[in-house]
């Protein structure tokens, strides 16, 4: 060996020690602060694990109980909260963390990028759905679960249901749902900014398209759900009639908001597991995908068709025909792009050599079974038929075809594929198959005869039925299917946890794919790839030749962490060229005490203690500021740094550069779309009541609403002018307006506050003073938060912490004052100026 | 942003106008429709009120986000012509350029049918 090449092998080996070092786990009990994608991920996926099962057992007590007639094996209550957590546990903490989890572990592989860009974020989110998950399903153990149904409809959890059940869904899976949003930000910024070089849009993995669409569609439909929530839990806890019937308010409106969520989610479920067959499909066919842009566009399609088809949950609820037509169209139109998808991969499998392995096992599967879900669903989506099955069990078996199809098969296949990426060992492919038909046969046995059930008339939700009914056979046959579905899960489990330490490991790429998650080492390094390559093909490990040799060899970007921290690349969100160099953060308990303290704002509101929460509220606002001011916007050490190949990249980059700001942007999305809810609330009561406002109960006035939003828009230019003066490095300028913004801010929000109190709103007597204080307290709050912003921003320049140049957090709460502005102007024009319109 | 030639690149927003255009028009046929048969339609005997106003909004609505479709689809178009897909700035235009077509042509086609249920509506009936 030359003394050159041993050099090169030299340095080669300094350089990963550094950046083993930069990337390690904690030790010992302090592994729980690591906020590595690979371990968050793998945490997420065995938390939805966890959940699967749980929410498998109750789907063994409930065909327990239905496997004969006048069954008294569970009380008819017992079986509401065992049916009612069973739906919530698997479409809440199993099906969408599901999605997150894959994500969080596989995106930054599948675009080579060395971890996500707010790994904090990500551990917070996993945080949340942890505790949130096991509050909720831990209410079942003390006989206090909710049992209103997984969609929780009003007047049954209002006026009927007075205990703790309908609280413990409302502010439980609100706290899951506010993770969902926080991945939703991470992953979107992932896709688009976070691709290793040269990876332009058109040549990303196929499943990051599908993350992409999936992150916009939570943006869009979780918000509705919260809003639905917060007046849910208003009207159960302070009497706030925003769905009782005789004062004005409407169960239908829930219907609305719940179903606006709750028909995307099922798209939020079924596009992810899409996105894993994208992958698996091509590498067992050994070629290219057919398809790519018709794919795309069918992701794409069918994300923004599926914000159309809300209203057929609601057929029977007797809405004027044409507006259920529009439905059915709409519903009948996205078969279209779901069948696309469909036909590109038999199209890939067909024009390929078929390697028919196990994860391409159940992904025949998993299309065998979604078709005949998607059959019953274009036969459910034609109104007259709608009306003969709903809430029938015909309606379960479609559910269950779609989901378990649309879903489950893919991720068990995904599993397997994707298990060598996990933990570097390949799962036994005999287990596999022998698992899949346990669960393929026990799935049909189970499911189709439910379709006959319920087309016999048997209704769901209901805890038995007598012998007369003649459902005796149909129900023990599912009950059966039940448990042989239950054996082939038992199957998977086992062979995912038995010990694997004397397996042999897995090689290198197993599958012989040709995307960038294979690159990994097996068993992997924390760092990811060696070096973050140059790409330029959608199939790099197949049609770049040295790629894999080149990025070992440290040959590309990012091959050293000379200064010990954790570095990535961030490029241009289409053409995926280098913009910076981001330092993302490393291991810390921030976010798991955060995520703790605002667990427990929730979980004592579920029990009215007011003044525990207002305590463990400041608790979790100290906890998130702890860690915003000691962990972003760092200022480097130095302005640019060398990342390989001869290029240098900035360290840090404010304003619309920042993945701060869009972060705050895309958040801002989402509650933008919270607050159009609410808005739409009221117009809703305005459509459905002659007289709306009520000419009996007055409004809260034009003068103090208008004089609100003159102080708040005067506080919003303050902030604009502060960051403008800051900028310029006018440090006096800059503390003088912000203080003023913050007078301003804090005067508007008590203007806005004295409207309604001044006229002597009562938000109990009646839902017009009830939806007019919910958009008060709305703004306010969000004024609130943008003083908190604003007294930030001051105390970081105090600091040190931000300065003329480094000024990321000005940039960002600027950005939320712009939404903040939208957010106070049309809550002042609805609750002002639409009384004297109408 | 344009190329070296001198055309213009597909931007990547423009894949939301077919996309934001379907939505505006399925809201709108929706409100215009619920809003009217719920204000309108106060009565039994107004319930069977026909529909005619509300199907010339309706058709006013979709020529309107129709012609939105057209003029995405034809910045789409212009994306498709150009260089070979080897020159990899042209790829991605291309790329987005015929996601963009597709895209117009699924909204179009959605929201024809949906337009098409209000003529075989006459009036708020269920």
């Amino acid at each position: 060996m030359t003394a050159t090449a041993t050099s090169d092998e030299t340095r080669k080996r300094e350089q990963e020690a550094r950046l083993r070092a930069a990337w390690a786990f904690p030790k010992g009990w302090r592994y729980f602060s690591a906020v590595n994608n690979s371990a968050v991920g793998v945490w997420y996926l065995a938390g939805t694990f966890f959940f699967l099962l749980f929410g498998g057992v109750l789907a063994m007590l409930i065909r327990t109980q239905l496997a004969v007639p006048d069954n008294d094996f569970l009380s008819a209550d017992a079986y509401n909260q065992v049916f009612t957590l069973h739906g919530s546990v698997m479409m809440f903490l199993f099906a969408v963390p599901l999605f997150e989890a894959f994500a969080i572990l596989l995106l930054p592989q599948l675009v080579a990028s060395r971890d996500l860009p707010f790994p904090r974020l990500s551990a917070f989110g996993f945080f949340c759905f942890v505790i949130g998950g096991a509050f909720v399903c831990g209410s079942i153990f003390f006989d206090a679960a909710p049992h209103g149904g997984w969609f929780m409809y009003p007047p049954l959890t209002t006026a009927i249901q007075k205990d703790i059940g309908a609280d413990v869904w409302l502010l439980g899976l609100s706290f899951i749902e506010i993770a969902s949003i926080a991945a939703a930000v991470e992953l979107i910024i992932g896709v688009l900014k976070c691709r290793a070089p040269g990876m332009r849009l058109s040549l990303m993995p196929l499943f990051c398209w599908y993350v992409l669409v999936v992150g916009i569609m939570i943006l869009l439909a979780f918000p509705p759900l919260i809003a639905g929530d917060i007046m849910l839990e208003i009207e159960r806890a302070f009497d706030w009639p925003f769905f009782d019937a005789a004062r004005g308010g409407d169960p239908l409106l829930w219907q609305h908001l719940f179903w606006i969520f709750g028909h995307p989610e099922v798209y939020i479920i079924f596009l992810p597991a899409v996105g894993l067959l994208a992958m698996i499909v091509p590498t067992f066919a050994q070629r290219p995908i057919v398809g790519y842009r018709w794919i795309v566009l069918s992701a794409v399609g069918v994300g923004f068709l599926s914000f159309g088809l809300w209203v057929h949950h609601m057929y029977t609820t007797g809405l004027p025909g044409i507006s259920l037509g529009f439905f059915s169209a709409a519903s009948e139109i996205i078969a279209i792009p779901t069948g696309i998808q469909i036909f590109a991969f038999i199209a890939t499998v067909l024009a390929g050599r078929l390697i028919f392995s196990v994860p391409m096992l159940y992904a025949t599967g998993a299309l065998a079974v979604f078709v005949i879900g998607g059959l019953t669903g274009v036969m459910l989506a034609i109104v007259p038929f709608d009306w003969q099955a709903h809430d029938s069990h015909f309606v379960v078996a479609h559910l269950h075809y779609t989901l378990i199809g649309g879903m489950l098969f893919p991720v068990i296949g995904a599993t397997w594929y994707y298990f060598p990426v996990m933990t570097g060992k390949l799962l036994s492919d005999k287990v596999g198959r022998v698992a899949f038909w346990f669960i393929f046969a026990g799935f049909n046995v189970t499911f189709l005869p439910m379709h006959l059930t319920g087309l016999l008339g048997m209704p769901r939700r209901v805890f038995t039925y007598q012998s007369s009914d003649g459902f005796d056979t149909l129900n023990m046959l599912s009950t059966v299917g039940a448990f042989v579905i239950a054996a082939g899960m038992l199957l998977v489990s086992i062979e995912l946890l038995r010990p694997k330490g004397k397996d042999p490991g897995s090689p290198r790429n197993p599958w012989n794919a040709g995307t960038l998650e294979w690159l990994q080492l097996m068993p992997g390094e924390n760092w990811g790839a060696r070096s973050v390559p140059q790409v330029s093909t959608r199939y790099p490990l197949w049609e770049q030749e040295t790629l894999m040799e080149d990025v070992d060899a440290g040959r590309f970007y990012l091959p050293d962490a000379e200064e010990g921290k954790r570095e990535t690349i961030v490029t241009t969100a289409v053409d995926a060229r280098i913009v910076q160099c981001l330092r993302v953060p490393g291991p810390s308990f921030k976010p798991m005490i955060a995520a703790a303290l605002a667990g427990a704002v929730f979980i004592v509101a579920t029990f009215h203690w007011w003044w525990a929460t207002l305590v463990f509220g400041i608790g979790a606002a100290g906890a998130i500021l702890a860690w915003l001011w000691t962990g972003t916007a760092l200022i480097p050490e130095k302005e640019r740094k060398h990342i390989g190949l001869d290029t240098t990249a900035p360290l840090y980059a404010s304003g619309s550069g920042s993945l701060g700001w869009w972060a705050m942007f895309i958040t801002m999305i989402a509650d933008l779309t919270a607050f159009v809810s609410i808005v739409f609330g009221y117009f809703f009561y305005w459509t459905v009541h002659e007289d709306f406002p009520p000419s009996s109960i007055e409004g809260p006035g034009m003068r103090w609403p208008l004089t609100g939003a003159m102080l708040i828009s005067a506080a919003w230019g303050l902030t604009c002018l502060a960051r403008n003066r800051n900028r310029r490095d006018h440090p006096l300028a800059f503390h003088v307006s912000m203080l003023l913004a913050v007078a301003t801010a804090g005067a508007g929000v008590a203007a806005l506050l004295a409207g309604p109190l001044a006229y002597g709103m009562d938000p109990t007597r009646h839902v017009y003073p009830a939806i007019v204080w919910l958009l008060v307290l709305w703004a306010a709050v969000h004024v609130l938060l943008g003083v908190i912003m604003q007294l930030y921003c001051l105390a970081r320049r105090l600091a040190g912490r931000m300065t003329a140049s480094y000024d990321i957090d000005i940039g960002n709460v600027t950005l939320y004052w712009h939404f903040l502005l939208i957010t106070v102007l049309v809550t002042v024009a609805v609750i002002a100026f639409f009384p004297d319109l109408s | 942003m344009t190329t070296a030639d001198g055309r213009k690149n597909a931007p990547l927003w423009l894949l939301g106008v077919p996309v934001s255009a379907w939505a505006l028009h399925f809201l709108s046929v929706y409100v215009v429709a619920a809003v009217y048969c719920a204000k309108s339609a106060v009565s039994e005997s107004a319930i069977a009120t026909p529909l005619s106003s509300v199907r010339w909004s309706i058709i006013v609505i979709t020529l309107a986000t129709l012609a939105v479709d057209a003029v995405a689809a034809w910045r789409g178009h212009a994306g498709l012509k150009g260089a070979p897909a080897t020159e990899s700035r042209s790829d991605q235009n291309r790329f987005l350029g015929s996601v963009t077509l597709m895209l117009c042509a699924l909204s179009a086609a959605a929201m024809v049918g949906v337009a098409t249920v209000s003529l075989f509506f006459g009036d708020c009936r269920q």
